[in-house]
């Protein structure tokens, strides 16, 4: 065998084994999406009542400190959601990009921006920048739970409540990776904090059968009640934008790995092309030599005559 | 015309329970609350460690749940939403793990200051009141 052939023979098997493996992830991939989007639905009914109690104690109370704005924020802090693990597409460096075009927003508007992250390639991309990161969670975002949720929101609390002149924060961003659908994922900004009244009032102040939201009786009183379910309404955006990103990363994985699967075989197509063309360019070398021997022997034999 | 309420259980994760009752017994930051079918709308804070009754929400008895850290809404119409950060419904509850946790928080010895260890503990009463286990005190 000719060595052309068995290098196009050698490459054929290792794309084939490649594909292989990028289409296992791409199954993995396409099971997981179905149970991040199956936990993104359970924790649908508690974000919708407790956005909802929320709405109703805010049009209530309006002079809260969790809910006015500072009058002049000095600094902000932004949460990017990342992934964890690599060949997710362009999850991660999206989710990276429109939290360096808040960033740039925020310091043009004269804020200081402290940036949270979760995420390993978050994480690892700040790193090798040299930039700050205030603080980081890693190895939550391909299952995230409540308890995670939970100590990022404490954390983002805790600097929220500060005050501002002690390093504390005015404001609250989230960037994370919204579901549109299987094919679609699209990274955004929220602010949670200070709650932006707007965002809630239209959809959550009806009920499902589109009547206004009752008049509450709140117990001990409304400005207790919103102090205790401010930071847990808080606490449940940051969960939903895990989870919701969650989905996003293994919808967006799995599309890598169908392109790459795709490509494989596409390769392996061509070099199959490729090392037929070789066998029978070495086959054809192979006859002619044989016939040329052939008359040569015969022109010899003909001539000792 | 017969009246029940609509009650749903939730925690962040899932929806533990939901489905119909006669009343719901609650214990507030405020005390106790009972809801009877034409309550007025009601938005109060529950009591750390509380136990949570739905009666007449099986076919016999009762539907208890330990709820940490929750609120309890009852919106016109009769709906009743008990949201909770950490619930577990009574047949869920480790009784053996609630009632070890109890025992080591009461070991460490409960100090005034420490919230933690108050929480803590009242976490694991709730949990075995609800499991229907008497809390030794």
């Amino acid at each position: 065998m000719g060595a052309q052939l068995r290098v196009y023979r050698r490459r054929i098997r290792s794309t084939k084994s490649m594909a292989k493996i990028t289409r296992a992830m791409e199954l993995i991939a396409a099971t997981r999406i179905t149970k991040a989007q199956r936990a993104a639905e359970a924790a649908g009914p508690y974000a919708r009542e407790i956005t909802r109690a929320v709405s109703a104690l805010a049009s209530r109370v309006s002079d809260h400190p969790l809910l006015t704005e500072a009058a002049n924020p000095t600094r902000a802090a932004i949460l990017v959601v990342t992934s964890d693990k690599g060949l997710a597409g362009a999850y991660s460096t999206n989710a990276i990009k429109e939290a360096e075009s808040l960033t740039q927003l925020l310091r043009e508007q004269g804020k200081e921006v402290l940036t949270y992250m979760v995420g390993r390639k978050g994480v690892a991309f700040y790193r090798f920048r040299e930039r700050p990161l205030e603080l980081s969670w890693e190895g939550i975002t391909e299952r995230p739970t409540y308890a995670d949720a939970k100590e990022v929101g404490a954390t983002l609390m805790e600097r929220f409540t500060q005050d501002s002149a002690e390093g504390g924060v005015d404001e609250i961003h989230i960037v994370s990776t919204e579901f549109v659908s299987m094919l679609t994922q699209r990274a955004a900004a929220h602010r949670a904090l200070p709650m932006e009244l707007e965002e809630v009032d239209a959809a959550e102040l009806v009920d499902d059968k589109g009547r206004a939201l009752p008049l509450y009786e709140f117990e001990p009183s409304a400005e207790e009640a919103l102090d205790r379910l401010l930071p847990q309404y808080v606490t449940n955006r940051i969960y939903f934008a895990l989870l919701e990103s969650a989905a996003s990363q293994w919808a967006s994985r799995r599309a890598a790995m169908k392109a790459a699967t795709d490509n494989a075989e596409e390769l392996v197509k061509n070099l199959t092309r490729q090392a037929n063309q070789a066998r029978q360019a070495e086959i054809t070398n192979e006859i002619s030599e044989i016939v040329g021997g052939a008359d040569a022997l015969a022109a010899a034999s003909a001539g000792s005559e | 015309m017969s009246k029940k309420l609509f009650v749903e259980l939730v925690s962040p994760e899932r929806e533990l329970w939901a489905g119909e009752g006669d009343m719901v017994i609650a214990k507030t930051v405020d005390g106790e609350i009972g809801i009877q079918p034409g309550h007025i709308p009601v938005l109060a804070l529950l009591a750390p460690g509380a136990v949570v009754r739905v009666l007449g929400g099986r076919e016999n008895g009762e539907v208890r749940a330990a709820v940490h850290g929750g609120f309890i809404s009852v919106s016109e119409h009769n709906r009743v939403s008990i949201l909770a950060e950490i619930a577990e419904l009574a047949e869920d509850i480790d009784v053996a793990r609630a009632k070890d946790a109890l025992t080591r928080v009461e070991a460490e010895g409960i100090s005034a200051e420490d919230v933690e260890a108050q929480e803590r503990a009242a976490r694991a009463r709730s949990r075995l009141e609800a499991a229907g286990e008497a809390a030794r005190a």
